[in-house]
């Protein structure tokens, strides 16, 4: 469900990086077919990337789940939050220890933004995405 | 709360990597901010 709302919010908010002037992608663990199976519906014309391997998430030093990450009482709130909002739970693929990250990278290949998320509901914050691209 | 250390702070150069286009073809992560800014989100698993 939180991947769910992850994308959600990214589609919704994509203009206002657009105008910005930037790229928006997304990167899931999927083959392409279960990429684009997933993010096809919930997020139209939005680039989504397929690393089935988890290659990038190895170089961007997303790691895997702990016990700290999962029974967090703010993803218990966060998870009645999401299936409220309609992000209901599907059936997990994958690597589902993968722990997500969100990353604004300057033209040129510089890091503006490494947010790295604390709990499995933590995707980043749309108000710190638009901090960095100024 | 985390349980591993983060590998990237901003200022450093961010990681390139091989992935695949919704198109199935291979898309080299650089050429994505190789002129515009990039946000960039890693998503965990499809459930």
């Amino acid at each position: 469900m939180f991947c769910r709302r992850a994308l959600a919010s990214l589609a919704g908010n994509r203009n206002a990086y657009e105008v910005r002037g930037a790229r928006v992608a997304a990167v899931t663990m999927g083959d392409v077919e279960e990429t684009v199976a997933f993010c096809g519906p919930r997020a139209p014309g939005l680039l989504c990337l397929a690393d089935p391997k988890r290659d990038a998430y190895r170089a961007y030093g997303l790691g895997l789940v702990g016990a700290a990450e999962v029974f967090a009482p703010s993803v218990m709130v966060a998870g009645v939050q999401a299936v409220l909002a309609g992000h209901t739970q599907g059936i997990p693929m994958g690597e589902t220890r993968q722990m997500p990250g969100l990353f604004v990278i300057a033209a040129g290949g510089r890091v503006l933004l490494a947010h790295y998320s604390r709990t499995v509901a933590d995707h980043g914050d749309h108000k710190d995405i638009l901090a960095a691209l100024g | 709360m985390m349980s591993y250390t983060p590998l990237l702070r901003a200022g450093d150069a961010a990681p390139d990597a091989m992935l695949t286009g919704p198109d199935g073809a291979a898309l080299r992560l650089a050429t994505l901010w190789d002129e515009r800014p990039l946000v960039l989100a890693f998503l965990r698993h499809f459930g």
